[in-house]
């Protein structure tokens, strides 16, 4: 008598350290966060804390942080020394000059003590010097109007990124925007806001010796600053991907072309992020959005011309494995030096680049598994069961929308982690304790039940179909099982036959999975089928080895016709 | 956290303020209105289950 079963969902008797999905085509169990909604330190309701734009939705000077708000403008907090916040500003109407909303674009000059914000569909800009914010006082408007920059010769930024990753970041004195518009191609727009002056960068007279020539016309995108190495990445979402832009906040930028088309990762940059996992060492080598997947590439030869090396490929929709995220998918982090006071990375573990949110999915967060190359992360938060307990942390938090949560040195010098996004638990400012910071549980246990056959028969053998299972590096996954509904368990063991034989006698079976993991990655299931176990009886004859079990071969006697 | 009645309203309120600043603005993407749907979906029955 044999039986199959599908570990389902809803057959799971406990989970500790995971979090197990069943949405649409999507069965995943993947690592659940420490943090949680029930093991925050403290939150608040500002009002105006809808903050949807990647990477620079946000930006953090001290303990001040400033976001741009999609739907209510723009919001100031300041992160006190007990994790609580403090409402600083929020106006839903930041300049006045181009409307009060879908602003996802905000960038911090923090010499200088003054922001940009801008939107990516309303024509405007405004800058605010937010010196006093330290003081508790709202920000002075600057300065406003309809065309952030202007080179004079034909190069206008009037909003900038799209919907809804944003579009500005900053190098030093000098504001990169991107736009979209012919007079964007191989070349991006920049402005000083120490001396307001306002310029082109062309990537085919600026041009990096040793570079080869640009020859797409990419257009619309996104910007990252890569302050180790004074670099900008500009992605185009459309023809085109990647320009770097090496001295970046210097007088004298220079642009290398890393053709990604060529390289087989496609023309266009749907997908959006930058992870350099060492960017003092191996600063070639980076994670980069590319089009329908996030690529783990070395550019290291296009500085002499030469191809984008392609390290491993990480799609983001890939039915077999559960991957069902579609475009605009966000990976990666706003600051990339490991040393600063701000950081969306593990203090503890370079390996570690996070995902985030975007159009309801991914919406519990995610990271990137650099050693199998895979995404990690559920689509949605319902269809959910997990581990609430470890911790005190309560359920995953969820947003449709969001960034990485970040590192913030309150005055006096505690690390807070603080989490911005939009709906769900984006409504609040939420702060996490250092301890609990950005990391993964990483031990993780989920055991499935009961499962019996007819009559109450003794399960003898049993085997286990895995689907979609990966084992990220310093890691361990290992399987038990039990017949006697969890009293005793045995390490699953399958023989040459694919069955392992219970050495217990027992008629209820159950199926444990143990995980080992760290805080920057553990072993997932990333699947769209559940994993399938089947199970039975064996005659007494082949149990008991003291019965004979043969067949007798007797020779008929006859005669042949 | 208990996700109670108050949270829930305030998942509606935004996610039909989204839809709102769609419509307004003109902006089509199919995705981002299904997610807005979702949320405001996803709240009625929760707000109709705590009520």
């Amino acid at each position: 008598m044999i039986k199959f079963a599908e570990l389902e969902r809803g057959d799971i008797v406990s989970i500790t350290g995971a979090v197990a999905n069943s949405h649409e085509e999507q069965r995943a169990i993947v690592p659940a966060w420490k943090r949680g909604m029930s093991n925050y330190t403290s939150y608040l309701d500002a009002g105006n804390d809808d903050m949807i734009g990647f990477p620079h939705g946000y930006g953090v000077d001290g303990n001040l942080v400033i976001h741009a708000a999609w739907s209510s403008g723009l919001g100031i907090f300041r992160v006190n020394n007990d994790g609580s916040f403090t409402k600083i500003y929020g106006n839903s109407d930041p300049s006045g000059a181009y409307g009060d909303a879908n602003n996802q674009s905000v960038v911090l000059h923090k010499d200088l003590q003054l922001f940009v914000i801008m939107s990516y569909d309303n024509n405007g800009y405004s800058i605010w010097d937010y010196s006093d914010c330290f003081n508790g006082n709202a920000p002075t408007l600057e300065e406003s109007g309809g065309t952030f920059i202007d080179d004079g010769a034909g190069l206008t930024i009037e909003d900038v990124g799209s919907s809804y990753y944003s579009g500005l970041t900053i190098a030093g004195d000098w504001v990169y925007a991107v736009d979209e518009g012919a007079e964007h191609y191989k070349a991006i727009g920049r402005r000083n806001l120490r001396t307001g002056v306002s310029e082109k960068v062309d990537f085919t007279t600026d041009k990096r010796t040793g570079s080869a020539t640009i020859d797409r016309n990419g257009y619309r995108g996104t910007v990252f600053y890569d302050s180790v190495n004074d670099r900008v990445f500009y992605c185009t979402y459309y023809n085109a991907n990647m320009t770097v832009i090496y001295d970046a906040s210097t007088a004298d930028p220079k642009a290398v072309w890393c053709d990604m088309g060529d390289a087989g990762l496609g023309d266009d940059a749907y997908e959006q992020g930058i992870y350099i996992r060492d960017p003092t060492n191996y600063p070639n080598k980076l994670v980069v959005g590319c089009n329908s997947r996030h690529a783990h590439v070395d550019i290291t030869n296009c500085l002499s011309g030469g191809a984008v090396s392609v390290l491993g490929q990480m799609y983001t929709e890939d039915g077999a494995n559960g991957s069902r995220f579609g475009n605009y998918f966000r990976a990666g982090v706003q600051e990339q030096d490991v040393t600063a006071n701000h950081t969306e990375r593990n203090p503890s573990f370079s390996d570690f680049c996070p995902t985030s949110p975007d159009r309801g999915r991914n919406m519990l967060d995610g990271w990137l598994d650099l050693d199998n190359y895979k995404i990690v992360g559920v689509y949605r938060h319902d269809s959910t069961t997990e581990d609430t307990t470890t911790g005190g942390r309560g359920r995953s938090y969820r947003s449709n929308y969001g960034a990485p949560i970040f590192r913030v040195r309150s005055t006096d010098g505690t690390y807070w982690w603080v989490k911005l996004g939009y709906d769900y638990d984006g409504h609040k400012y939420w702060s996490w304790s250092n301890d609990i910071g950005n990391g993964l549980i990483g031990n993780w246990e989920v055991i499935y039940g009961t499962y019996t056959l007819d009559n109450s028969a003794n399960v003898d053998f049993v085997h286990l179909e895995t689907l979609g299972h990966y084992t990220p590096s310093g890691c361990s996954f290992s399987y038990y099982v039990s017949n006697n509904n969890g009293s005793t368990w045995e390490t699953y063991n399958a023989s040459a036959d694919g069955y392992h034989m219970f050495s217990s006698s027992g008629t209820q079976l159950r199926v444990k999975y143990s995980a080992t993991g760290q805080s920057d990655k553990a072993p997932y299931k990333m699947s769209s089928s559940y994993d399938v176990v089947s199970y039975g009886s064996l005659y007494e004859s082949v149990k008991d080895a003291t019965i004979p079990y043969k067949v007798t071969r007797k020779k008929i006697r006859g005669k042949k016709s | 956290m208990v996700d109670d009645l108050e949270y829930w309203q305030k998942v509606l309120e935004s996610a039909k303020r989204s839809l709102e600043i769609m419509e307004a603005r003109g902006i089509d993407d199919v995705r981002s209105r299904k997610t807005a749907q979702m949320a405001i979906d996803e709240a009625k029955t929760e707000i109709e289950n705590l009520s």
